[in-house]
């Protein structure tokens, strides 16, 4: 620290300035550290440590039939969720950079409304929804597909989390396709490419960063999801996060609860290491190659 | 570095500010921990806390839900904020000694059912495991035994149990259904309760928490329960009266405990609380509000109609009960659990 304040005068005016205000992040970094790193690093010694040093919490996991079986239930649910609502998400942003002022603020409210309803209340909704007699069993049964139950089902718990992460689809695609020159479109067009080729050529690979950015942080929360599973799923069909709830809670072994929570987030790292491997490239070089056309 | 202060020190601030948010309480007053909004807490605190504070003048604050996580992980942090706590009695029993402090009823030993009072867990509600019906869907042809529950053959129709801890009575059911005499329950053969409930897997619903059980049998979802009996007297009381108990079969019964975490500043205090609320007048009257059964077997009877049908103490009961053998529970407790939760999720 003092080598740093003795060098001080000799940077230039605009590295000294970053200097500065680098110490603004101080706080959220202390933050941080406290309430999340903290943590964490303890719940990893203690999955360690507990009840004799070793890897022995993390061979029972991997060992157990039952606990990888719901670890890949969590696992392609989770991906079930991202892929539906970028299928829904997409068209949807895509549509808000299209229209009118007005139009946008009505598709924004839209999204941000059930964004700022609260959790349980949604939740809840889907429950009346989804029970036998609900309006999806009744309309359901209305064309010809009876007694289609949701609530206590994987579908059930699906639809509604689709309904859930759809917001952090939406907003990160939107705002990311917001910074698109459409003006490249009309290039590709005048160019001579036909409007499906140059959407594919030129406004996809530059939408891929909101693409990328709204599949990570929906894939991340649905893996860790505990409320809308535990409240609209049953412990048959249980995800992840409930079997950690059931460790911690029943069985006090906060240890073992310790080393899935672990694997869970290595299993997450690692995913999310392969899918911008894969996405990386591909919206680059198709940039490179849109800025070639 | 003088410029840098301010910032280091709100920093700093913040953490302090944070680490002092939970309340510690001042030397006449205790926090008692039980399960939230509704009949339970409600009579707890209008049958015990109230009296008490009107007694002593100690101020009493509730706080919840219960739960047992937070309250190891409060004791191993030492920073113990709860001093009694409504607990169910096989956890309390397997952390006796390492999490709990030994509460000493002294001649109040005596009042309670035998063998339910261990060492650290002092009885306050004893619940039974009843079997319910819809009267709407087997009006002519009710279910009149604990096996009818594991036979869809005869009593078809959708099932629903809780399934976030079988030591409520859901194994002891199965195996009852099954034949097994009730003194040779334990030790418990969890294989072959699991092979009962193999027997009705299609039609079960299990609900993590007891609140969606209730929800699901008010709103019709279900059509057959095993319930525990102060949720069955919510529910009835709430106005579900197309169900109906199913009279005259064994119950499996297990209570609640108050316990006291070791490293309370206010621990004989606590311990003043709990003899407070074990003495019969106060033990009927939670017993009453809540719908449950007295700790305290010296406690006059329930009156009301809904309370007599799920009292298990009532006359003509004895032969019915089938007390939990909580130390048995306690001992094995991890392997019950896991092998249930690999049933449910499998």
């Amino acid at each position: 620290m003092t080598a740093a304040a003795t060098r001080a005068p000799a940077v230039p005016r605009a590295g000294r300035e970053k200097r500065r205000t680098s110490w603004l992040l101080l706080p959220a970094a202390a933050v941080v550290l406290v309430f999340f790193f903290y943590p964490l690093a303890v719940i990893l010694w203690r999955s360690f440590a507990e009840p004799s040093f070793g890897i022995g919490n993390y061979l029972a996991v991997l060992g157990d039939e039952v606990q990888l079986r719901v670890l890949l239930r969590t696992l392609r649910t989770a991906l079930i969720i991202t892929a539906a609502t970028l299928v829904i998400g997409y068209p949807y942003a895509y549509a808000m950079t299209l229209v009118g002022r007005r139009a946008r603020s009505l598709l924004t409210l839209l999204v941000l409304m059930p964004f700022w309803t609260s959790l349980m209340a949604r939740n809840f909704a889907w429950y009346v929804l989804e029970q036998r007699g609900g309006v999806l069993d009744k309309a359901l049964s209305a064309i010809g597909f009876d007694g289609v139950v949701l609530l206590g089902s994987v579908a059930g718990v699906t639809v509604a989390m689709v309904q859930v992460m759809l917001p952090f689809m939406v907003l990160p695609l939107q705002s990311s396709m917001l910074g698109i020159d459409r003006t490249l479109l009309h290039a590709a067009s005048s160019l001579g490419a036909r409007r499906p080729i140059a959407f594919l050529r030129v406004y996809l690979p530059l939408s891929m960063p909101g693409v990328l950015a709204g599949v990570s942080v929906v894939f991340i929360m649905s893996l860790g999801f505990y409320i809308t599973p535990a409240l609209l799923g049953t412990p048959q069909q249980a995800l992840v996060a409930q079997v950690i709830g059931t460790q911690v809670n029943d069985l006090l072994d906060f240890a073992g609860a310790g080393a899935l929570g672990t694997i869970l987030l290595v299993v997450t790292l690692v995913v999310l290491a392969v899918l911008g491997r894969v996405a990386a490239p591909l919206g680059t070089s198709a940039a490179g190659g849109a800025g070639r056309g | 570095m003088r410029r840098r202060m301010p910032t280091l020190l709100s920093a700093a601030l913040l953490l302090a500010t944070a680490g002092c948010a939970i309340s510690e309480g001042g030397p006449n007053s205790l926090v008692f921990v039980s399960y939230g909004q509704g009949a339970y807490q409600a009579g707890q605190r209008a049958a015990w806390l109230d009296p008490y504070e009107k007694q002593t003048g100690t101020t009493v604050t509730l706080d919840g839900p219960s739960n047992n996580a937070k309250l190891k992980a409060m004791v191993e942090a030492g920073k113990v904020t709860w001093d009694v706590v409504d607990t169910d009695a096989s956890a309390a029993a397997a952390v006796c000694g390492s999490l709990l402090e030994p509460v000493d009823m002294g001649a109040q030993a005596a009042g309670f059912p035998e063998g339910s009072l261990t060492d650290c867990g002092v009885p306050d509600a004893f619940f039974g495991m009843m079997l319910m019906y819809d009267s709407k869907v087997y009006g002519q042809h009710p279910p009149t035994k604990l096996a009818d529950f594991f036979d869809p053959k005869q009593f078809p129709g959708r099932r629903i149990i809780y399934g976030g801890d079988p030591s409520v009575g859901t194994i002891e059911a199965a195996l009852l259904a099954d034949g097994v005499p009730r003194d040779r329950l334990y030790p418990l053969d969890m294989r072959r309760a699991l092979r009962m409930y193999d027997r009705i897997r299609p039609q079960l619903a299990i609900s993590s928490t007891y609140g969606d059980q209730q929800q699901r049998m008010a709103g019709g979802q279900a059509d057959l329960a095993l319930i525990v009996s102060a949720r069955a007297f919510s529910l009835l009381k709430a106005g579900a009266t197309n169900w109906k108990v199913v009279p005259g079969i064994p119950v499996p019964v297990t209570w609640d405990v108050l316990v006291v975490p070791k490293g309370t500043a206010r621990a004989e205090e606590a311990k003043k609380l709990i003899r407070f609320a074990s003495q019969p007048a106060q033990a009927a009257d939670f017993a009453a509000r809540a719908g449950v059964g007295p700790a305290n077997t010296a406690a006059p009877a329930a009156r009301s109609e809904i309370a007599r049908q799920l009292d298990i103490w009532g006359e003509g009961k004895e032969d019915l009960r089938v007390l939990s053998n909580v130390r048995y529970w306690a001992a094995n407790r991890p392997a019950l659990v896991k092998a249930w939760s690999d049933w449910t999720t499998g």
